[in-house]
């Protein structure tokens, strides 16, 4: 019988493509975030929204059970209305609980890393500081496009599935686009903003203080500017640009069709979108960098 | 010349142990404070420099009690073991307050802020905030402060954590002549031979209790139940054995991987010593070099923490 | 192609905020573990950083394992291991998990980076906490884990900075035992990145010194140890003071070192013989007789006060030609 020493051995094996580390670290921060019991009770309610939309799609598609309630008045007829303005007015009800999301499950990204030191084990791996950016990134995303764009593209099912007209999401397939597209309205900046913010501090509360002020003060500012300046030769409407509020809700209004609130070229949103994202690149690039030179 | 007289000091923080019934005496010159984490080793400077008073026995510092004697801190100076202090301050500016805390008027203590400041090779630095100074010049910052009102006695805590070789090196340096000046000068330290380089004299505690005191060899020669290791290079391994396996004292013999070498373990060093003159001399066997393994302060400090 | 080489610097410097700190490195390392020495501000973390590929190369070339960091600096560190100075973890995972997740970092599949994650935490000496979190490890577990973690993908070359900081003689010791273990038996590369001479004294058997951004001096210890001159160290029991009378009779130079030391200086002939004639003649014991070399601190601060010496003369010849013209 022969001994074995229990020590360290050498690993004869392949290792495994480098493309893949992304996942790896999306993977983990996935988990992780799941594993926070008050997170999924958040994320929870960050659904709720969904149940109710469900729900009104269940009774337009069982008109004859309101029939039997004797319930079937013009107005609830009005709520029972499943067309784009439906849609689109659940994404507008999304924004804020995309809001909570990007809040909890990003403001400590990168600023836990930096805090413990981490970015510097990380960077020490054979991974890329693309790699790390993309799967950090990678988590709010997932958590995202769980109370934005999936749920959407579902209650699009559900009505199908309720009807059993199969054929509704061909007719529709602009629809499914629109809702796909505005969730990435909503995420892609949200998500370049808390990793630049989570990544210029160590702590997790001044991220989280950081990313509540810069999505609600510039929102009331621009009301208070555009109310104050209605009456002067200044066009309010530019105001409108400096919000992620309003910006969000200005290209939702035009991807579905619905009465624009400000009287601006969508181009222009657009516009101030990219301008905030690359900023947010180049806060990243600076920080991450940074952190490799100095010690 | 001070003495600092230890008479069976305690200290608990609620139900944990800080140290237990220490009796020591420490004479002028330099003593390393030894002990692994844990110790007491802080616990007993800071008794002894009057910052908590000890819960049983007592301490004195050239006769002075040291718990409640305003007069102690004119003989004592301490540098502690801590990484923040005063940031906005500069170097300059923390000596002088310090000094003025001494009791210096405001012309002296600033000339002897920078005086002190000149001997730890701070000149550099001492107009700069110490928020920005390395690692290595707030350890030379706290040095500073306590050896600036040339103090009987000096208490380090770990006097060189962080430094570069150099700065260790100098630190050494100083710390060995201020024993040498005739002052009492008391190290702990984790880097036993830094505190070899410094002294012969150690303290050693563990778990709150004292070990040793003393000299190293000394220490050594009282450790009877560890054998000692002789290690010896010569060119005839093989017939040097043959004689040696001889000698009553000699418990084992064994060939190291270098070819010239034998190792000798043996439990009563002066016979086994004695003999080796006539080895040389009578059956004309070379050696090369002797050296004994475990007479040091690496392996005393094992052989008493174990 | 396998380099025999861990390190090879040629002509190297790096800027840093256009500001020199390589200036004109050339060395080279072969493969063994490797003791990096200097003071603050000598360039070892800059170097460090140049050979994981951080940092851009202005001038000159530097290869770790024949590969090239600036090109291949993933290659590079998919061969490394790297246990930085900082107290560095990822909050909230045990000890398994940490590892293997860095396991799954350096390419590791998943079930075999959660084995050689436990190896690594036992080699270690963690393998009664490995389930534990780490926020709650003490400062010599958190040592031992950032080991574990640079160890589990099966590195060529191991970068230690400051391996022993904060930890006790024990713990000190243990440490140091574990580093030589791996480069001794497992055939793994170190560079050993430390303050303390006695650490890379006793793990290395190559060195780097590096001081202002130069190298100061380097190669294998054993070689920078030796000394010309044969002269050797004794330490006696018994009167000093009748050796040193008795050496005299014979014609024989004695000096007295710190700590008791003995320094004797005899032709190289003459043999110990009459060494030990001596201490039986003043009735003293010889209970350490060695070859004298230079210890590593010698080494060190000569070969910077060298250093230091050569650039203050080139900036006076350089003051003496600014002052004629």
């Amino acid at each position: 019988m022969p001994v074995y020493e229990q020590t360290y051995s050498h690993y004869e094996g392949e290792y495994r493509p480098r493309s893949l580390a992304w996942t790896l670290i999306a993977r983990r921060g996935i988990i992780q975030t799941w594993r926070k019991k008050w997170f999924r009770i958040i994320l929870m309610f960050c659904l709720a929204p969904f149940i109710i939309m469900t729900l009104r799609i269940y009774l337009a598609s069982n008109m004859e059970l309101l029939n039997l309630l004797e319930f079937n008045t013009s107005a609830v007829k009005d709520i029972l209305n499943i067309d784009e303005k439906f849609y689109h007015t659940f994404l507008l009800i999304q924004s804020f609980p995309c809001f909570l999301m990007t809040l909890f499950t990003g403001a400590d990204l990168i600023a836990s890393d930096r805090r413990t030191k981490a970015l510097t084990l990380y960077l020490s791996k054979p991974i890329t500081r693309l790699d790390y950016l993309f799967g950090k990134a990678s988590i709010p995303c997932f958590y995202l496009y769980l109370v934005s764009m999936i749920p959407g593209l579902f209650l699009m099912f559900f009505y199908a599935f309720f009807n059993e007209n199969w054929m509704y999401l061909w007719e529709n397939r602009q629809i499914a686009g629109r809702i796909v597209l505005l969730s990435h309205v909503y995420i892609i900046p949200m998500i370049a903003l808390i990793l630049a913010i989570s990544s210029m501090t160590r702590s997790k509360v001044s991220a989280v203080v950081m990313f509540c002020v810069i999505s609600f003060v510039p929102d009331t500012l621009v009301n208070i500017l555009y109310n104050l300046v209605q009456e002067t030769w200044i066009n309010p409407d530019y105001f409108s640009l400096f919000s992620l509020n309003t910006v969000n809700r200005q290209l939702g209004a035009v991807l579905f069709k619905q009465e624009i609130p400000y009287d601006l070229h969508w181009g222009w949103y657009v516009s101030a979108l990219a301008v905030l994202v690359a900023l947010c690149g180049l806060i990243l690039n600076k920080q991450i960098r940074a952190v490799e030179v100095v010690k | 010349m001070a003495y600092i007289e230890i008479k069976n000091l305690s200290k608990w923080y609620g139900q944990v142990l800080g140290i237990s019934g220490v009796t020591a005496r420490i004479e002028p010159g330099v003593t390393g404070l030894l002990g692994p984490n844990g110790a007491g080793k802080s616990t007993l400077l800071k008794i002894l420099t009057g910052q908590i008073k000890a819960d049983t026995g007592g301490a004195t510092i050239g006769g002075i009690p040291v718990w409640n004697h305003i007069k102690l801190y004119e003989i004592v100076g301490f540098c502690p073991d801590m990484e923040k202090f005063y940031e906005r301050l500069t170097g300059l500016e923390f000596l002088t307050y310090m000094a003025r805390l001494h009791g210096m008027s405001k012309s002296k203590a600033m000339q002897t802020a920078r005086d002190t400041l000149h001997t730890m090779g701070l000149d550099d630095a001492v107009n700069k905030r110490i928020g920005a100074y390395s690692k290595g010049m707030r350890q030379r910052v706290k040095f500073a402060q306590a050896i600036m009102h040339d103090p009987e006695v000096l208490f380090l805590d770990e006097p060189m954590q962080g430094m570069d070789p150099l700065g260790r090196l100098q630190t050494a340096e100083l710390i060995r002549d201020y024993g040498q000046r005739g002052k009492t000068v008391v190290v702990s330290s984790h880097i036993l031979n830094e505190v070899e380089d410094m002294t012969n004299t150690i303290l050693v505690l563990n778990h709150g209790q004292l070990l040793a005191e003393g000299d190293v060899h000394e220490i050594r020669e009282l450790i009877d139940e560890q054998p000692r290791h002789v290690r010896i290079t010569t060119p005839e391994r093989r017939k040097l054995s043959n004689i040696l396996i001889g000698f009553p004292e000699v418990q084992t013999i064994s060939f190291e991987d270098a070819p010239d070498e034998l190792m000798v373990q043996t439990m009563s060093p002066d016979a086994f010593y004695q003999r080796l003159p006539d080895l040389v001399m009578k059956d004309k066997i070379t050696i090369e070099q002797i050296s004994t393994l475990d007479d040091n302060l690496e392996s005393v400090f094992d052989y008493l923490v174990k | 192609m396998e380099s025999k080489l861990a390190l090879q610097i040629s002509n190297l410097s790096v800027y840093l905020a256009s500001k020199e700190i390589l200036k004109n490195v050339t060395a080279e390392m072969p493969k063994g573990a490797i003791g990096l020495l200097g003071p603050n501000g000598a360039g070892k973390s800059t170097l460090l950083k140049t050979m994981m590929g951080f940092l851009r190369v202005h001038n000159g070339s530097i290869r770790v394992l024949g590969f090239d960091p600036q090109r291949e600096g993933a290659e590079v560190r998919q061969r490394i291991g790297y246990m930085p100075e900082d107290d560095t973890y990822i909050p909230g995972m045990t000890a398994v998990e940490f590892v293997s997740y860095c396991g799954l970092l350096c390419g590791l599949p998943h079930k075999e980076a959660m084995l050689r994650a436990h190896q690594s935490l036992h080699y270690c000496g963690l393998g009664e906490a490995r389930y534990r979190t780490i926020d709650t490890y003490s400062t010599g577990m958190r040592q031992r884990i950032k080991l574990a973690q640079a160890l589990v993908h099966d590195p060529e070359l191991l970068f230690l900075d400051e391996p022993t900081n904060g930890l006790d003689p024990q713990g000190r010791k243990s440490m140091l035992d574990l580093i030589r273990e791996i480069t001794r038996n497992k055939n793994i590369s170190v560079i050993l990145s430390s303050h303390l001479l006695h650490d890379v004294e006793t793990v290395c058997d190559q060195v780097l010194v590096l001081f202002q951004g130069t190298v100061a001096t380097s190669g294998r210890i054993e070689d920078l140890k030796r000394i010309a001159q044969a002269a050797y160290e004794i330490r006696l029991k018994g009167d000093a003071d009748s050796f040193i009378d008795a050496l005299a009779q014979r014609g024989i130079d004695c000096q007295t070192k710190k700590d008791n030391m003995l320094q004797v200086k005899i032709q190289e002939e003459t043999g110990t013989e009459t060494l030990f004639q001596a201490a039986q003649d003043a009735g003293v014991q010889i209970r350490h007789m060695a070859k004298e070399e230079m210890t590593l601190k010698e080494i060190f601060s000569s070969a910077i006060q060298q250093t230091n010496g050569n650039q203050n003369e080139s900036t006076t010849e350089i003051n003496q030609v600014n002052s004629q013209s």
